[in-house]
């Protein structure tokens, strides 16, 4: 069965030395799992606040209401959200010195599935996953993040993703800094967590993503807000024309 | 001050009088122990002869035991005048196991280790809830190659003063685990006596709950074209803990070609815990390869926080991953191996662990 996420009026702001400055000013979509929605919109709009914002980071005090599958998560700490089934790709990966990936993404697994697979047979299942994105497997003695290319930070999040299993996946700018080989693994990636029944909402700056992850929506983001939806043919018009011009249409 | 080498000269007062150093109060040495723990050992008492010496799980013979450096603070003076026995120690190639256990009142013992050309890795224990003033005298010869690990546990009120003569060509790791959950203040030295050697440093130090700990150390670099480093990591845990780390590298005049590094990263896992990390490098002669130092204070990091917690992985155990990370690759450098078991011990008991375990 489908999941669904379903976020209403959600206002996002944060605390400046001028006092909280309001960044998302109230902002709808509804989603279902088996549907892939692109957002996208020109820098500073809001789009990495509304995928922080509804992981709870720290940063943000929030509004408005944000269920999925029927429950609430307004007010869900990270990892209770993260429980609840919700993953975010991270348009900057952080760096965990000291902590190898592979420890790490078995303790998630446990935390999130109450059990992991066993000490032994876990290099080789994660193995697989990184063959996958052909991944050296040394990554996964690495330390989380720590010395990662730009590239290879965004395909260790896609290999968290894949391992993970969540029910909804936030992926902030994954392609940026992408080669074109990685571009076609990464989106493969989301492809098939997609097809093993995962929703996307994937925010980007470029169409070419797109040759590979095929959406259903696209969403223009601008000034905190949705300000236009569409299909395929509104990324396309944004790469033509621009935003300023498509924004120009609409007021 | 000199030995009998005539070798290491740092400044300051160095005598084997405790009445030489003047009012403890406005010592440098002392600005961040407390001084009322300290107020039992500033004159020579009688020592109880409580503390045990096991030399791979047997006694060693006292004997005569010769102190390369005098003193350079008053406890140590005064410590050193109320040694009740001594053991010269002979440490041959490979593995050595010490401990000195001192479950009962307050002691004063000296050790002294002489250590055989060739590969030796030993490990010292310090533990048990008695007091005491220990000295540690080691000596590396020509070409050797040692690892000497000190590990502090137990609840006592330790004074340790330890030192490392390291001769031409010797390469010598030192790394200290300072585990205990009372007092401990740990001064450390190494200095070398001919060209070409090596001193490596690694340090692991918690202060939890009311404890305290302090960690002084001090390269010497007085002959030419030897290398220090100097790597100390420690953690912080409830609201009245408190440490300190003072980190000295000399380089003299007559040491060309010096190479050193020091380190210090402190975390701070409760807010209101104090941590004091001061380097001090003194460098004499400008002809060197590099002098370096580094040291920080730091809190956990939200964003990192945040991350693994948006893994699902909880706030409590997030944090528990982010400080054994910390100190991870400090532990693999020490290499021996000896100390990781208590390591990790330690750390499950103050529930800290890198997801090796989960
Ligand atoms: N912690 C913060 N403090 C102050 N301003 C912030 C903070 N976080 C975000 N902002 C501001 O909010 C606005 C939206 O930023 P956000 O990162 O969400 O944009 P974005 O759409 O992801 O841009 P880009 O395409 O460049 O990644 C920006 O003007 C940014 O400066
Ligand atoms: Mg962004």
């Amino acid at each position: 069965m489908a999941h669904r996420l379903e976020i209403k009026d959600f206002r996002s702001s944060v605390a400046t030395k001028e006092g909280p400055k309001e960044i998302l000013k109230g902002v709808n979509l509804e989603a279902s799992s088996d549907e892939i929605h692109v957002l996208m919109g020109p820098n500073g709009s809001g789009k990495s606040t509304l995928a922080y914002s509804l992981m709870a980071h720290p940063d943000y005090a929030t509004s408005g209401s944000v269920r999925l599958d029927g429950t609430e998560l307004e007010l869900l700490t990270p990892d209770e959200r993260a429980k609840e089934g919700l993953f975010l790709g991270m348009q900057y990966p952080v760096e965990v010195p000291g902590v190898p990936l592979a420890n790490f993404l078995r303790t998630s697994l446990k935390a999130l599935k109450g059990e992991a697979p066993s000490i032994r047979s876990w290099p080789s299942i994660l193995k697989g996953y990184m063959e996958r994105l052909k991944m050296d497997p040394q990554f996964a003695f690495r330390n989380v993040n720590e010395g990662f290319s730009g590239g290879e930070k965004k395909r260790a999040e896609i290999l968290q993703l894949e391992v993970l299993k969540p029910k909804f996946a936030i992926l902030d700018e994954i392609d940026s800094g992408l080669d074109v080989d990685a571009l076609r693994i990464v989106s493969e990636g989301i492809c098939r967590s997609h097809e093993e029944g995962c929703g996307i909402i994937l925010i980007t700056h470029y169409a070419r993503i797109l040759k590979y992850v095929h959406p259903d929506f696209v969403h223009l983001f601008y000034k905190g807000k949705i300000a236009m939806s569409g299909g395929k043919d509104l990324a396309d018009r944004i790469e033509e024309e621009g935003y300023d011009e498509l924004i120009g249409t609409l007021s | 001050m000199k030995t009998d080498d005539g070798l290491f000269e740092p400044e300051g007062t160095a005598s084997f009088d405790f009445g030489a150093f003047g009012n403890m109060e406005k010592r440098e040495e002392w600005k961040y122990a407390p001084l009322d723990v300290a107020e039992e050992f500033k004159e020579p008492f009688k020592p109880s002869l409580c503390a045990r010496v096991l030399l791979n799980g047997s006694e060693p013979g006292e004997g005569k035991a010769e102190k390369l450096l005098s003193p350079r603070d008053q406890v140590e003076a005064a410590g050193f005048a109320s040694v009740g026995r001594s053991f010269p120690i002979r440490v041959p190639e490979g593995k050595t196991r010490i401990e000195v256990k001192n479950k009962g009142k307050r002691d004063s013992l000296f050790l002294s280790l002489r250590f055989g050309k060739g590969k030796s890795d030993a490990v010292l224990f310090f533990e048990g809830e008695g007091d005491g003033v220990y000295f540690l005298d080691a000596a590396a010869p020509e070409e050797s190659q040692v690892t000497l690990t000190v590990i502090c546990l137990g609840n006592g009120k330790r004074f340790i003063y330890d030192s490392t003569r390291i001769a031409s060509g010797a390469k010598v790791k030192r790394n200290l685990l300072c585990l205990g959950g009372g007092f401990d203040r740990y001064s450390l030295g190494a200095y070398f006596a001919g060209p070409r050697a090596e001193a490596e440093m690694n340090g692991i130090y918690f202060a939890c709950g009311e404890c305290y700990t302090e960690c002084r150390v001090r390269v010497a670099h007085s002959v030419p074209d030897c290398k220090s480093r100097v790597s100390y990591r420690g953690a912080l845990i409830g609201s009245s803990a408190r440490s300190a780390w003072v980190g000295e590298s000399i380089i003299g005049k007559g040491a060309p070609g010096s190479d050193s590094y020091e380190l210090n990263k402190n975390f701070v896992l409760t807010p209101g815990a104090k941590s004091f990390s001061e380097p001090q490098l003194e460098i004499k002669n400008g002809d060197i390869v590099a002098a370096g130092h580094s040291s920080s204070v730091g809190y956990f990091d939200p964003i990192q926080l945040f991350y693994l917690r948006s893994r699902g992985i909880g706030e409590e155990e997030a944090k528990r991953m982010i400080i054994s990370g910390f100190f991870e690759e400090l532990l693999s450098n020490m290499e021996s191996g000896e100390g990781e078991e208590e390591f990790r011990a330690f750390c499950r008991k103050m529930g800290v662990s890198n997801g090796a375990q989960a």
